[in-house]
């Protein structure tokens, strides 16, 4: 076997070995600092889940020290602690209480197998690599789950709490009678006890919030003892946890035997909760502490790790635990480094309890159950539920789990919860969106586009289909074009509904295109002889030109508007556009043009057409464009003050000439209306492009000539405007330096949280653009680029990671420019800055307007008054809401986000400033009012 | 602190050869066979009336199953598990134990030997009304009292593994016994007090002479290899505290009259029982757990 396999062999078996080497010295110190608090923090919540799970308390010391180095030592997180679990504890006594007395040795027998049976379950789903199983699971679920598990807990432990004896594993709303019906003969000694530990213990939740449990149970130890001095223990009966026997090795072993059986099988179910549960809250936690940290998590060997500690540990009398919450966040604010952190937790905390075990049997039990309450509360996420009752559908989810768990029991409310989520999956999935647009042909027929967003398979056939025959109803359009570029995922009865689709349609008389670009689908497709049915010159594929193609891109400068294109856009025989090229090329204006920029600016621009009657252009807007008319009459006016403060207007028409050099020309200006006499055609051309392409030929004209490449380079990106801030030396050497990289469908480019390095220009090819939330984890598309599109410059502005997730839909060719020369011929030349008085000034004289780019839950704690939010990596979706006349002042936390927010406006044509300092530095009123949730 | 009570009245010297030949007389005229009684032990010696029960019948003692019946099933092992526990407290109740005695220190031969507070003769007269803390309590809790004064410990929970197992040794034990009825044998013999009150002086000489050999003079008893005593210490800190009902000199003396020296019961005479019992629970001992430490200051 060659040294790779060996260590692949044994990275597997011991995955340890991969982070061993980073074990160093200086590791050490930080590690065992984080290990010494680790370890004082978990002892009063080791002994109160041991009691919760009905076990004795050294099985809680123990389960806090061996699991948790095995599962340190298996798994992929670095900063994951694992150990009792506050779920996973009330599922145990729910499951185990009503086959055995609790902690009986039979009880702690069945405890211990089924922590094995949960041990094995974890560990063959790593195995089987079935990690992903676990995406299923919405957060709403876990959130209900936690909830019901709090307040099973807080009442659970009540009674502990008023000294009174109670059961374990009862039904939560029993539970709470019994609470009710104890409280009469509680014992008040207890009841001080645990009210004064349960007070203290909120105290320091405010100040000292790491240690604010060790310090409750350590007052409630105090107020006990102070107690027993004044009135004697046998007067207070206030209990106590007793001596701890901790054995150095507690080998032990699960009771299986044959007469257990089918107490075991009764308990497989809880088996199956456990291991979901358990794995679901280690997952959560190891990826909020990776974004912290920055390490890479295999979900997988992460799965194993738990598997592993829960099969070792019923040999060393531990019962099932999994990621903590509490630990692990604690543990990696103390500092902690590596995973023998976690190691050396582990020891210490198996020192403290040998030392202080004198004083440990001292705690009393109603000290026990404040920790318990304290810990139920700290559950409790209001916030996060009031996230969920925005909506719907999790509403739902959350309320019928909850209900659930509470009323059924947690293994029930588990189960209902994962079946919840598997069916709102099925019900989204099999609800693709479905985009309906309206173009026009060449030959001036109206064409639907019709966009399939998600999975066509055979449970979404019904609704694809529904909304077919809907929009074959509703308008009369006779061509369609099935747009399959964006479908995650075609099986064969979808693609056989396509076909069906097509055939009824061109048996009606009607055209039926489809534009194929994914190599699945394309498979599917053929393989069902469903693409025959379309005829080979309707299909429209990625890479071959087809009349309909530029339908695809509705990617134009003036910004893309959703589902519902304003203007027509047409395409325009090959032939018809090289002649009106050359044509162009002929004028005065278009004349230093390339034929090859002229090519592509026509290309990109489109021919555009207006009804008689219709107004293109408003006198109160500000043209970007020139217009060409091709065909029809247009009537301009232009309005202007004269001195003593009327106005005066002159208006010309507009009709394209007879011979081939003069062109009818609109110019861009301002306070131009320009209407429709007849149904006319025309081009709109950028005129700040054209400016810079008239520059960058007036200057470059030699080099654009010898070198092609440039030349075509130069046109291709459509939003030029990021360049106008620039000396268009910088420009040119901007392109010089960009060189091509071939990329393949599926491809990612960036990705999310990566250092960025580059920027990129699509030269070819499709891309989408995806973000993670990263309060809620949901990922979704927010833009899809195409050629002449630009991504990437906001982690290179801001010197942060990728905010967005940029993979390739189709193969193609990416431009890309190194961020040393980005440095060093763009960013440098960029963003207005300005100061936060001058911004106020501005605002309060109605010259400019906030924008506030920051995340929602920044905005929903404060902003500044009068603020409007448009989180920075929206911006490309929703910039087409600014006014494009207005000036607007971007702030975000500390000036840096906002440069990027700014630099990005200033792309699509919006004048835009950064205002220096943010929020942090805003010296002035800021509006902290609750706001209004929708 | 500890202080010396004096008898308050002395009878004057040789009163025993005195007195006792005239309750001889008295008492046989009741108690046929008295006479013939105080002929057959070492002379003179006071006895108790059940003492004469004791010696006319010892068969009408219960006898506790043997261990071979102790059933093979869950019940079993709790049975099993609370004869551990029962005489081996230190290891196996360790949890709840504040000192390294047993139950089977005091209560002799695992809870069985009758007149050292055997197991089979409480069982059924549980729950009942105690005065120590004017309520009636079952056996549970019965026991949880055991630990908390006996044992100086912590009370167990009433659903606590230890005492379930210990309730399930006990019941065993009484298999057989008829519910609410007083057993004979049951509890301690109660040593009248019909000669001088207690003297702790006269007790410390016999216990140097007869329980020293084994108790030590300084009380501290002898710890056995692997835990827990061979002799259980009578005094000092890790025996049982003041709350307990050793602590009370009428127990105590009829425990030792009816059992110590160890193989050697009933040879001690009523007021040697008595004194015995006074000078031991003199000493010093862990405080009682009714009276907190702060007002025990004062007592």
């Amino acid at each position: 076997m060659s040294g790779a396999g060996v260590r692949t062999m044994f990275s597997s078996v011991l995955p340890f070995m991969q982070w061993l080497p980073a074990v160093k010295p200086d590791t050490f110190r930080p590690d065992i600092e984080a290990g010494v608090i680790g370890a004082i923090l978990i002892l009063p919540q080791a002994i109160a889940l041991a009691t919760l799970a009905g076990m004795p308390p050294e099985y809680g010391i123990y389960t806090s020290i061996f699991p948790v180095i095995f599962a340190s030592l298996w798994g992929s997180s670095w900063h994951t602690l694992s150990g009792p679990n506050t779920a996973v504890c009330v599922l145990i006594a729910w499951a185990v209480a009503p086959f055995a007395s609790v902690g009986n040795e039979y009880y702690i027998g069945y405890a211990l197998a089924l922590t094995l049976m949960v041990g094995v379950i974890q560990l063959a789903l790593g195995i089987l690599r079935l990690g992903a199983a676990l995406d299923f699971i919405s957060q709403t679920v876990i959130n209900a789950i936690v909830l019901a598990v709090a307040l099973i807990i807080i009442v659970s432990a009540s009674s502990a709490l008023l000294g009174v004896l109670s059961n374990l594993g009862e039904p939560f709303f029993i539970r709470i009678y019994q609470v009710a019906h104890d409280i009469p003969r509680a014992n008040g000694y207890a009841l001080g006890v645990g009210a004064i530990t349960v007070l203290s213990g909120l105290l320091a939740r405010r100040y000292w919030k790491r240690y604010a449990l060790v310090i409750a149970v350590f007052v409630g130890l105090l107020a006990a003892s102070l107690l027993n001095l004044v009135y004697g223990p046998a007067t207070t009966q206030i209990e106590m946890i007793g001596n701890l026997s901790i054995a150095l090795l507690p080998f032990s072993a699960p009771g299986f035997d044959l007469e257990s059986l089918y107490v075991l099988r009764e308990l497989l179910g809880s088996a199956f909760a456990i291991a979901f549960l358990g794995l679901m809250q280690t997952v959560v936690i190891s990826r909020s502490l990776a974004e912290k940290s920055g390490q890479h998590i295999d979900t997988n060997q992460e799965i194993i790790g738990q598997g592993v500690s829960n099969v070792v540990a019923p040999f060393l009398s531990s019962f099932a635990g999994s990621g903590s919450f509490n630990r692990s966040a604690a543990h990696y604010d103390a500092g902690a480094r590596t995973p023998m952190a976690a190691v050396y937790a582990s020891v210490f905390l198996a020192l403290i309890v040998l030392a202080g075990s004198r004083v440990i049997a001292y705690i009393p039990m109603a000290a026990v159950a404040g920790a318990l309450i304290l810990v139920g509360y700290g559950l409790i996420d209001l916030k996060g539920v009031r996230k969920i009752l925005r909506t719907r559908q999790e509403t739902i989810i959350f309320a019928l789990t909850f209900i659930a768990a509470l009323g059924l029991g947690l293994t029930t409310g588990v189960f209902v919860g994962l079946l919840l989520s598997l069916v709102v999956y099925l019900w989204y999935a099999s609800t693709p969106n479905i985009l309906v647009e309206t173009h026009t042909a060449r030959d001036g027929r109206p064409v639907t586009v019709v966009t399939i967003d998600g999975n066509l398979f055979f449970g979404s056939v019904r609704h694809v289909e529904r909304a077919l025959a809907q929009q074959g109803d509703r308008d009369d359009n006779n061509i369609l074009l099935l747009r399959t570029d964006h479908l995650t995922y075609l099986d064969v009865p979808g693609a056989m509904m396509l076909a069906t689709e097509a055939a009824s349609r061109r048996n009606r008389g009607d055209e039926i295109y489809i534009y194929v670009t994914r190599s699945e689908v394309q498979k599917v497709l053929e393989q069902s002889g469903c693409l025959e049915t379309f005829g080979e010159d309707h299909i429209i594929r990625q890479g071959l030109d087809h009349p309909m193609k530029s339908l695809i891109y509705p990617n134009r400068p003036g910004g893309h508007e959703g589902g519902q294109l304003s203007t027509f856009n047409t395409v325009i025989e090959e032939e018809t556009m090289e002649a009106l090229a050359k044509r162009l090329r002929m004028t005065r204006l278009l004349g230093p043009l390339s034929t090859q920029q002229l090519n592509t600016l026509l290309e990109q621009s489109g021919v555009s057409m207006a009804s008689a009657g219709e107004i293109i252009v408003r006198e109160d807007s500000e043209m970007h464009d020139h217009i060409i008319l091709i065909e029809g009459e247009l009537e301009a006016q232009r309005t202007w003050t004269v001195e003593d403060g009327n106005d005066q207007s002159y208006t010309w028409t507009i009709k394209p000439a007879d011979n081939e050099e003069s062109f009818a020309f609109l110019g861009a200006a301002n306070n131009i209306r320009a209407r429709a006499v007849t149904d006319i055609r025309y081009i709109k051309v950028n005129a700040d492009s054209i400016d810079m392409l008239l520059g960058w030929s007036q200057q470059f004209a030699e080099d654009m000539e010898n070198d092609p490449e440039l030349s075509r380079r130069m046109t291709l990106v459509k939003q030029v405007t990021i360049f106008h801030e620039v000396p268009l030396e910088n420009a040119r050497e901007v392109f010089r330096r960009m060189y091509p990289k071939e990329v393949q469908a599926g491809e990612t480019v960036v990705t999310e949280r990566e250092k960025g390095d580059c920027y990129y220009l699509i030269d070819s090819g499709e891309a989408d653009v995806m973000r993670t939330d990263p309060f809620t984890d949901e990922t979704e598309c927010v833009a899809r680029l195409g050629p002449g599109d630009a991504f990437g410059e906001e982690a290179l502005l801001r010197d942060a990671n990728r905010n967005a997730t940029v993979t390739m839909t189709t193969p193609g060719t990416l431009l890309v420019l190194d961020k040393t020369d980005f440095d060093e011929l763009i960013r440098s030349n960029l963003v207005e800055e300005i100061t936060a008085d001058r911004a106020l000034e501005m605002v309060k004289q109605g010259e400019a307007r906030w924008i506030d780019c920051r995340y929602d839950m920044e905005y929903e704690e404060s902003r500044i008054p009068g603020a409007p939010l448009m989180p920075l990596d929206r911006i490309r979706w929703d910039v087409h809401q600014l006014d494009p006349d207005a000036t607007y002042v971007v702030y975000c936390r500390s000036g840096s986000r906002s440069k990027a927010g700014a630099f990005l406006l200033r792309e699509r044509n919006i004048k835009a400033m950064s205002m220096i300092g943010g929020i942090r530095d805003w010296p002035y009123e800021v509006d902290a009012s609750p706001l209004d949730v929708a | 602190m500890q202080r010396f009570r004096g008898p308050a009245v002395s009878f004057g010297g040789h009163f025993r050869e005195k007195f006792i030949p005239l309750v001889m007389a008295v008492l046989s005229c009741f108690y046929p066979g008295t006479a013939s009684l105080a002929q057959d032990s070492v002379a003179p010696v006071e006895h108790t009336r059940v003492l004469a029960d004791h010696l006319k019948g010892a068969s009408r003692y219960h006898v506790a199953p043997g261990e071979d019946t102790i059933p093979n099933d869950k019940y079993g092992d709790d049975v099993r598990l609370g004869k551990k526990i029962f005489t081996e407290t230190y290891k196996y109740g360790r949890r709840y134990a504040g000192n390294d005695l047993a139950c089977a220190n005091c209560h002799l031969e695992a809870g069985r030997r009758p007149n050292a507070g055997p197991m089979w003769a409480a069982y059924g007269m549980y729950p009942a009304y105690r005065e120590k803390n004017d309520r009636s309590n079952s056996l549970e809790e019965r026991i949880q009292q055991c630990f908390l004064f006996s044992m100086n410990g912590f009370a167990p929970a009433l659903d606590a593994p230890e005492l379930r197992a210990l309730i399930s040794y006990i019941h065993f034990l009484s298999r057989g016994v008829p519910i609410g009825i007083d057993m004979p044998g049951r509890g301690y013999p109660q040593v009248v007090r019909t000669g001088s009150d207690p003297n702790p002086k006269r007790g410390g000489d016999t216990y140097k002479a007869k329980c020293a050999s084994c108790h030590g003079v300084n009380g501290a008893g002898e710890k056995k290899a692997g835990g827990g005593y061979t002799w259980p210490p009578l005094w000092g800190m890790d025996s049982y505290n003041k709350g307990a009902g050793m602590a009370g000199n009428d127990l105590l003396a009829g425990f030792i009259k009816a059992n110590m020296p160890l193989g050697q019961p009933w040879s001690l005479t009523d007021q040697e029982a008595l004194d015995v019992a006074a000078y031991i629970n003199l000493q010093i001992r862990p405080y009682d757990p009714r009276k907190g430490l702060l007002k025990g200051l004062f007592d």
